[in-house]
C-alpha cells in the first residue's frame, strides 16, 4: 500500500470514529460513512501524486528522503 | 437489529464462496431488506419536529401488517428472481440471494426476530440475545444496542471479517472481485477512478463497519448524556433498563410453535422449488 493511500485509511478512521462519536447519525449513516472512506483515500493519494510529481526526489517514500540528503551533501 | 454486523457480513461471505460471485450484489444484498423501509422506523427528525414515524416500529420493520415480509426467504428469493430477470447475471443474482439470506438470519438475534417462513406463518423466529429498540428512538436504539450484546455481536463480526484478511488485499481485489463483476470496469471508466480509489471502494464498508462500532461504542458509553441510567448490560436479552418491545410470537405453546415452522418450512421450500423448476431454471441458463 502506497503511502497517501495508507495515510487516507487513517485519515477515514479518525473522522469517522471521533467525528462519528460526536457528531453521530450525520457522519455514521450508511451513505456519508463509507463516502468519507473513499474521499479520504481519493485526496491523500492526490496530494501524496502531487507532491512527488512537484518533488520527484520523494516518490518513494524514505528511499527518497535518502536521496534528498545525498544531493544536499 | 444489527448496525453494524451487515456490513461485516458481506467480506466474509465474499471470502468464503468459491463460485464467481459479485461482492457488490452481496453488499447490495445485505442492506436490501432494510433498504428501502427504513426511514419510518426512527423518523426524520427535521429541528424539534420529527415527521413520518411509525408508533409500533417493532411492528411495521418486521410484522406483518407492515414491512416484515422484507425480511422473509421467500422475499429475498423473488427479488433475486426479478434481478435474474432483468440483468441477466449469475453473479449478481447469486450475491444478492446470499446478502439477503444473511441479512434475514442476522437479525433473528435481536428480541423481535423476523419472519423467515412468510407468507406460510407470521411466527418470529429470534434468539432473543439483545432487546430491540428503535421504539427508543434513534440515540435510545444506539445507547441499547452498544449497551448491550448487540455490540458485542457486531464486534465478533469484526473479528471474524478481520480473521481473513486475504480479502482486503489489493492482490485479491484485483484478481478475484474485479473480474467477478463487469460492473468494476463499468464504474472505472464512468467516474476515471484510480486503482487506489476503486480498491477504498470495496474496502469502503468494512472501514466504515468496523469503526462505527468504536464511533458509537464511545458515544453510548462515553458521550451520552443518559449513561447514568442507561448502564452497560451484558445478559441474554438486555438492556433491561430499555422499554421492550411486545412478545411477537404467534404461537402461545412449543407445539403451536414446532405446527408453525413445519407449515412455514414446508411452504417455503415448496415455493422455492417451484420458483426455480417453473422461472428460476430458464432465467439462470439465459444469463452469463
Amino acid at each position: 500500500m502506497e503511502r497517501g493511500e495508507k495515510w487516507g485509511y487513517v485519515l477515514a478512521c479518525v473522522v469517522l470514529v471521533f467525528g462519528g462519536a460526536l457528531l453521530r447519525t450525520p457522519i455514521l449513516n450508511w451513505i456519508s460513512g463509507p463516502a468519507i472512506v473513499i474521499g479520504s483515500v481519493a485526496l491523500t493519494t492526490w496530494l501524496s501524486g502531487r507532491r512527488s510529481r512537484s518533488n520527484p526526489g520523494d516518490a518513494a517514500g524514505s528511499s527518497g528522503r535518502t536521496q534528498n540528503t545525498e544531493s544536499a551533501t | 437489529m444489527s448496525w453494524a454486523a451487515h456490513e461485516l457480513e458481506s467480506y466474509v461471505m465474499q471470502k468464503h464462496t468459491k463460485q464467481k460471485v459479485s461482492y457488490l450484489a452481496i453488499l447490495i444484498g445485505c442492506l436490501l431488506p432494510d433498504l428501502f423501509t427504513k426511514l419510518p422506523v426512527y423518523g426524520l427528525q427535521i429541528g424539534d419536529m420529527t415527521l413520518i414515524k411509525v408508533a409500533e416500529p417493532w411492528k411495521y420493520h418486521r410484522g406483518w401488517p407492515g414491512v416484515g415480509p422484507t425480511h422473509s426467504l421467500l422475499f429475498i428469493a423473488v427479488a433475486t428472481l426479478l434481478f435474474l430477470a432483468w440483468k441477466k447475471n449469475r453473479a449478481w443474482a447469486l450475491g444478492l440471494f446470499m446478502g439477503g439470506v444473511a441479512h434475514v438470519l442476522t437479525d433473528c438475534f435481536d428480541s423481535v426476530g423476523t419472519m423467515l417462513f412468510w407468507p406460510f406463518t407470521t411466527q418470529h423466529y429470534s434468539t432473543g440475545m439483545w432487546a430491540y429498540a428503535s421504539q427508543a428512538g434513534r440515540y435510545g436504539d444506539a445507547s441499547a444496542y452498544y449497551s448491550s450484546f448487540g455490540g458485542v455481536w457486531d464486534f465478533i463480526w469484526l473479528c471474524i471479517a478481520i480473521g481473513g484478511p486475504k480479502v482486503f488485499t489489493r492482490d485479491y481485489f484485483f484478481a478475484t472481485v474485479v473480474p467477478a463483476d463487469p460492473a468494476w470496469g463499468w464504474l472505472k471508466r464512468k467516474f476515471g477512478l484510480t486503482e487506489s480509489v476503486m480498491l477504498a471502494v470495496y474496502r469502503a464498508y468494512f472501514v466504515y463497519g468496523a469503526c462505527r462500532i468504536f464511533g458509537w461504542f464511545i458515544w453510548a458509553r462515553l458521550l451520552n448524556p443518559e449513561r447514568g441510567t442507561q448502564t452497560l448490560d451484558w445478559s441474554w436479552g438486555g438492556p433491561d433498563w430499555v422499554e421492550k418491545a411486545p412478545r411477537t410470537q404467534s404461537a402461545d405453546t412449543w407445539a403451536g410453535f414446532f405446527a408453525q415452522t413445519a407449515i412455514g418450512a414446508v411452504g417455503v421450500a415448496v415455493s422455492g422449488w417451484l420458483l426455480w423448476r417453473l422461472i428460476g431454471r430458464r432465467l439462470w441458463a439465459r444469463a452469463t
